[in-house]
């Protein structure tokens, strides 16, 4: 095939596709332009030690009145190091049969020598995507490219026509997903009626209307990022653009209107332990034709209302539920743990509209499993049927959703309208196993509720770092020859309770003993743990608490009558990931992105220390260290043998602020040297 | 009780005979299910595994009946994944079926069967046809009782001769199970020692009232009995049927040259060891390495040319790719497959040995293997292989290094004198090292040095008479200083091998109890001396003893004072046997003992007047 074919052939195809856009179709480049591409030295300060570098990546959206769009994407990348070029030995290309089509309009691997290959498209391999717990029927195509060296580019065309649900979408299939992108559930949008024609199911699901989310910085360095999308005039576009600046521009052509949006020399994200989502931190712009999030959320409600229709099964289970159960509040946390417990994680496809449409609740009660939106969708019915004012809402885990009504949801919820007009969310997907009726893991997060009358953005509360309290009641008695016996009792709440509920919870009953063997274990592995016990850890009518009874041989350093030891409390709380938000900040001095860990915490510990008879405490410094995000203090009265120490440490919210991190890690490492510095009985 | 009477109506039940259930058995085994018995996560009813196997061609058909009485077990069995090769074989699910606890029972919907790809193979174009059926069912709360009925069928042959090895002891107990292989060789594997046994069989295996298999974390290797089936009668008809997937690997190996001309090794540039280390490195930075269980050992491995053009290698292929350099400057070498597990049968379920070697035999070094699935090249004795499979280089004779070595006895005699005053000390001893440890002392007066060298020690002398195995030295030290407690304290270093190295592979100290076996890494004897004289004003807080012992094993730390001088005897011993779980509270608190900072800290305070 010569160089050029694909290229007229592309423009053919897509004169065919949309004859009214005035925005062109790419072509692949000319071998010479890639050549001098591949040859251009980039600045050090930008590859920084990167195994490739993208060229250029270009966008072309040409979206029709529908809102049926046609996505034109050209890339090219040049292999900097043996890894890239590895990285690169075969192409993913990922698509839904669903709601999208996908060419491989064009793949060349041009040489360093200037020579190139093309690859027919025609040769990948179509196969199912792999699946964890969401198995929907999307595809991908794989295509084989012949070894590559550093110097050499590869160079794809690609088409696509129809919409992306948005938890099907993977940009970087490398990339190690933030904790969001693998959080549960996503409402794309919307749903459609699918008509006979082909390109009905292209259609998105809010006909008529058009969004976007474009990253401009990736894992990758970028030589130059380009996005271009023509609407109808009648389509006027908001956007705008977040985290960094992006170059754009609006031209006015004939009757469409072209926005353009492009940043050059962009470096690779800098991706640093528990950052925020790329989302949150990477340039971006936001795009929408929807008018406002009112908008979104009628047309929302409109689409789902029909699903949760119940039926006599589901009022039944309603009924059982709710009997003997007195107030209203308490009827909701039964029917949402209700739905936590009973409906499983797991999505199965319904067909046409899957991704973007909830489950009717029948469905939902009869496979007992879902997806978030199906989970939600089936407590929706099951609090109306119980007489709750409820409805579906959109959310976005672990990422901010911006002010432009695009779509930017990867989560399903419930609100339950009050007759004052308030709203009380629940979360019955992410309540497995925790007490809380909206996870504490979700404060911050904004959403979208779906009603008749319309809703704005909304935003949940920062939650206080008590709705996370674990208190630790710690009792030590020290015998003569050092020896340590001791209980340990918790109690959670938040996510604390999650935490304590889920040992015997997401494990086998046999398995439980030799995990908090580990927990202890990290004090000494001599330590005898002779008690477990568990509050139920199905009655989520109260917070769990679990209580450890145990021995410790040789705890304390025998001085010649007198001792030296630590606190097993704070020692274990000092090192216990498990337990303590603290123990997940990260080391280092600074930061570039904020810290995200996605709740605050408090944690209170009140021990009591008993010696032997005829020795005495030293009594240590007291610790008060306030941070802007954080505190650590550490009180200690001693009354004869016996010492009290009352702490209590804290990290005051979800996202810590990078100049706020090195204040945090100061009360971090002040819990660490406390816990493992000795305390001393004299005689 | 409930559980035996249940088994005997059973039995009554059943037709004589071992056959696949139809759903009138499996609704008489639903009815009869014994009551579910306290802290059980759920219960295996029934499992049938039925083999024929025919010119070549295996058909397997699977089914399986399983109580979920939590939600744990719940989750663990909801969605089964089926995997199979698509290019060659044939799956088809008769039943996914629901039982529920109030009678009735749900059917799995068209949507709940879902073919994808496992994960492991994205980017592998040429493996693409290897595919997962994930079996949803649909309709669960706990104590529903799941029926799964699917046949597996070749219609080509396996590449490479593909077995089975099956487990019977699972997650959960198992009320009955049966094996029938047809046209299959067949073996029980019983490891010795192990916690649980199966019956010998023939053809068919029956099993009844087994107990689940230990927890997760105590899970290891072979110790749980298992059946193995293979198409082929002895392992060495298996390594043959390798070795000559491996030669035709090597008939295609264009590409091969050009990407030697990149790696630049030829003599007499580099030397044999350069060429091998480039080897390694290009393998590793040429070839994404693909694992995918046991089954990519089912297919024969692809040409040199293949794996070249794809940038892509199974462990077997960059075997060959490495064999295909080697040969090009005419090094002889042998394919190595260490064995898996310490214990093995005369059958071999298929080739499915992780991370295969080749061992070159005569190098300017001596022998040495080289492991390209791990980039590292180990000298002969540095490896043990006991029970592995070789293929050697002449006519490819299959071949096995003897199992059960002595992995070898750790030695370490050390005798230290420091005069504390003086700030000189003085050290004779001897180090004989099990070969396992040896990659630690290469270089052995460096390493020793750098031992020594810690704790601001100064060394001035260091004279090795037997090379490791004796040695003397000496230097000076000075005296600690003394903290606000007015306490000077020691830390003892322990010899040049950490006691560490005492732990069996897997062992967690903390661990009150263990469902397996550990396995000690080697025997070890231990005589450390340590005598420190002491200033006239100072003397030791201690000089108590401690000490333990376990079968097999024994530990004490004796401490003398005489004058000013303070004796430690560090002694330890222990036979490297097997460590059962009944002996097992005795051997942790032996190496808790052992390893305890305690045993080698000395704190010194003024001594008291009179």
């Amino acid at each position: 095939m010569t160089a050029t074919r694909p290229a007229l052939l592309a423009s053919l195809l897509l004169s065919l596709a949309a004859p009214a856009a005035a925005l062109e179709a790419p072509t692949l480049i000319d071998p010479a332009e890639a050549a001098t591409l591949l040859a251009a030295e980039p600045a050090e300060a930008l590859t920084d030690g990167a195994n490739r570098l993208v060229l250029f990546d270009r966008e072309v959206v040409i979206v029709e009145d529908s809102g049926l769009s046609h996505r034109h994407r050209h890339r090219f990348v040049k292999v900097l190091e043996p890894g890239g070029a590895l990285a690169l030995r075969a192409l993913r290309f990922d698509y839904d049969p669903a709601s999208n089509t996908l060419e491989l309009r064009g793949v060349r691997v041009h040489r360093a020598d200037s020579t190139f290959v093309d690859v027919p498209g025609e040769s990948a391999v179509d196969a199912a995507q792999p699946t964890g717990t969401i198995n929907w029927g999307a595809r991908m195509r794989v295509l084989g490219l012949p070894p590559l060296a550093p110097g050499d580019g590869v160079e794809t065309l690609t088409y696509s026509k129809g919409f992306l649900i948005a938890y099907l979408g993977q940009d970087e299939p490398e990339f190690e997903p933030v904790p969001s992108a693998i959080a549960r559930g996503l409402i794309d949008s919307t749903i459609t009626t699918l008509g006979a024609e082909d390109d009905e199911r292209y259609i998105p699901p809010m006909r008529g209307h058009f969004y976007d989310k474009i990253r401009f910085a990736e894992n990758l360095p970028l030589l130059e990022k380009r996005y271009a999308v023509s609407l109808p005039k009648t389509k006027p576009l908001q956007f705008s653009s977040y985290n960094g600046e992006v170059q754009s521009r609006v031209q006015f052509e004939g009757d469409r209107h072209r926005y353009e949006f492009w940043r050059d020399d962009v470096p690779a994200v800098n991706r640093e332990p528990r950052m925020p989502d790329l989302d949150d931190v990477a340039p971006k712009v936001v795009m929408a034709t929807t008018e406002d999030w009112e908008a979104k959320s009628r047309w929302f409600w409109e689409t789902n209302e029909w699903v949760f229709d119940s039926t006599p099964e589901i009022d039944a289970k309603v009924h059982e539920i709710c009997e003997g159960l007195d107030s209203d509040q308490e009827k909701i946390a039964a029917l949402n743990h209700w739905v936590a417990q009973n409906i499983r994680y797991f999505g199965l496809s319904m067909g046409k509209g899957e991704g973007y449409t909830i489950h009717p609740s029948e469905m939902t009660f009869r496979d007992r499993c879902g997806v978030c939106k199906d989970i939600a969708g089936m407590l929706v019915t099951m609090l109306r049927s119980a007489g709750f004012d409820t409805f579906g809402a959109m959310t976005m885990a672990g990422a901010r959703v911006e002010q432009v009504p695009a779509d930017q949801f990867n989560h399903c919820v419930v609100a339950l309208r009050h007759e004052d007009g308030s709203f009380q969310m629940l979360d019955p997907t992410w309540a497995p196993w925790n007490n809380a009726n909206w996870s504490r893991w979700e404060g911050e997060q904004n959403y979208v509720i779906g009603t008749p009358e319309g809703e704005d953005l909304m935003i949940m509360p920062s939650f206080p770092p008590t709705d996370n309290l674990l208190a630790v009641e710690s009792r030590v008695h020290l015998l003569e020859d050092g020896t340590l016996e001791g209980t340990l009792r918790f109690e959670g709440k938040g996510i604390a309770d999650g935490r304590l509920r889920g040992i015997p919870a997401n494990r086998p009953a046999r398995d439980i003993r030799p995990y908090l063997e580990g927990w202890l274990g990290e004090l000494s592995p001599r330590v005898e743990l002779s008690e477990i016990l568990f509050s139920d850890h199905r009655d989520f009518t109260r917070d769990t608490t679990l209580r450890l009874v145990y021995r410790i041989p040789g705890w304390a350093l025998d001085l010649g009558g007198e001792f030296e030891l630590l606190s097993p409390g704070l020692s274990l709380l000092a090192h216990n990931g498990a337990l303590s938000r603290l123990v997940a900040v990260p080391d280092g001095d600074a930061r570039e992105h904020p810290l995200f860990l996605w709740a605050g915490q408090r944690i209170e510990l009140d021990e009591e220390l008993q010696l032997p008879r005829g020795l005495d405490w030293e009594e240590p410094e007291a610790i008060a260290l306030t941070e802007s995000q954080g505190t650590f203090t550490c009180d200690w009265k001693h009354q004869g043998r016996k010492l009290t120490m009352t702490a209590a440490m804290q990290v005051n919210q979800r996202t810590i602020p990078a100049d706020d991190f090195p204040g945090l890690r100061r009360i971090a490492d002040a819990i660490e040297e406390r816990a493992d510095e000795t305390l001393h009985a004299t005689r | 009780m409930k559980r035996t009477l249940a088994i005997t109506l059973l039995l009554l039940a059943t037709v004589a005979g071992a056959a696949p259930l139809d759903l009138a058995d499996v609704r008489t085994r639903v009815a009869n299910a014994p009551d579910p018995v306290a802290g059980d996560e759920g219960l295996v009813l029934f499992e049938g595994r039925y083999y024929t196997h025919e010119d070549g061609l295996t058909t397997l058909r699977v089914q399986r009946l399983t109580r979920v009485d939590s939600e744990w077990a719940l989750e663990r069995v909801s969605d089964p994944r089926i995997r199979f090769d698509a290019s060659r074989q044939r799956l088809d699910v008769t039943t996914c079926r629901s039982y529920l606890p109030d009678g009735g029972f749900v059917d799995s919907p068209v949507n709940a069967f879902n073919e994808v790809t496992p994960g492991a193979l994205t980017l592998a174009v040429d493996f693409l046809d290897i595919k997962e059926l994930v079996v949803t069912h649909t309709g669960l709360v706990p104590g529903a009782i799941l029926w799964l009925d699917y046949t597996l069928r070749d219609i080509a042959p396996a590449g490479l001769p593909a077995g089975h090895l099956i487990f019977p002891h699972g997650d959960f107990p198992v009320l009955e199970m049966e094996i029938v292989a047809e046209g299959l060789y067949g073996e029980t594997v019983n490891p010795e020692g192990g916690l649980h046994a199966l019956p010998e069989g023939e053809g068919t295996w029956r099993f009844r009232e087994l107990p689940a298999a230990p927890g997760v974390v105590h899970r290891r290797g072979d110790q749980l009995p298992h059946v193995v089936l293979s198409p082929r009668d002895g392992w060495e008809d298996v390594l043959q049927a390798l070795g000559e997937s491996l030669e035709a690997a090597l008939t295609d190996t264009t590409g091969l040259d050009a990407w030697l001309g990149r790696l630049d090794t030829q003599p007499p540039f580099v030397s044999e060891r350069e060429a091998m280390e480039a080897w390694l490195d290009g393998i590793e930075s040429d070839t994404a390495l693909l694992r995918l269980d046991e089954w990519h050992w089912r297919r024969a491995p692809r040409s040199v040319a293949r794996v070249l053009e794809t940038s892509l290698a199974t462990p077997l292929e960059r075997i060959a790719l490495l064999s295909a350099a080697m040969g090009t400057q005419e090094l002889t070498e042998h394919w190595m497959f260490p064995a898996r597990w310490r214990q093995t049968g005369r059958l071999l379920a298929s080739a499915a040995l992780e991370n295969p070697l080749i061992l070159v035999s005569r190098t300017e070094d001596g022998p040495c293997y080289l492991a390209p699935c791990t980039n590292r090249i180990s000298k002969g004795e540095q490896l043990t292989l006991h029970g592995s499979f070789m293929i050697g280089p002449e006519n490819r004779r299959p071949d096995r290094v003897p199992a059960h070595g002595d992995p070898g006895i750790h030695i370490v005699r050390l005798k230290l004198h420091w005069d504390l005053p003086g700030n000189t000390w003085r050290l004779a001893g001897g180090l004989s090292i099990p070969e396992r440890l040896r990659v630690n002392l290469e270089a052995p007066e460096t390493y020793l040095r750098d031992w020594l060298s810690k704790d601001s020690t100064q060394v001035d002398e260091l004279r090795l008479i037997r090379g490791i195995k004796q040695f003397e030295a000496g230097g000076e030290r000075p005296m600690p200083t003394t903290d606000d407690e007015g306490l000077t304290r020691i830390e003892l270093s322990t010899p040049a091998v950490s006691l560490a190295e005492l732990l069996p592979a897997g062992m967690n100290r903390s661990h009150s109890g263990s469902q397996t076996i550990h396995y000690p890494r080697q025997a070890a004897y231990y005589r450390l001396t340590w005598i420190l004289d002491l200033p006239e004003d100072i003397e030791p807080l201690s000089v108590t003893s401690i000490g333990a012992t376990c079968p097999g094993g024994s530990f004490t730390c004796s401490r003398e004072l005489e004058g000013n001088r303070l004796t430690i005897h560090y002694d330890l011993e222990h036979d490297g046997s097997p460590v059962s779980p009944a002996d097992y509270p005795a051997y942790r608190d032996f190496v808790n003992a052992a390893l305890d900072p305690a045993a080698t800290r000395v704190i010194l305070r003024p001594r008291e007047e009179g």
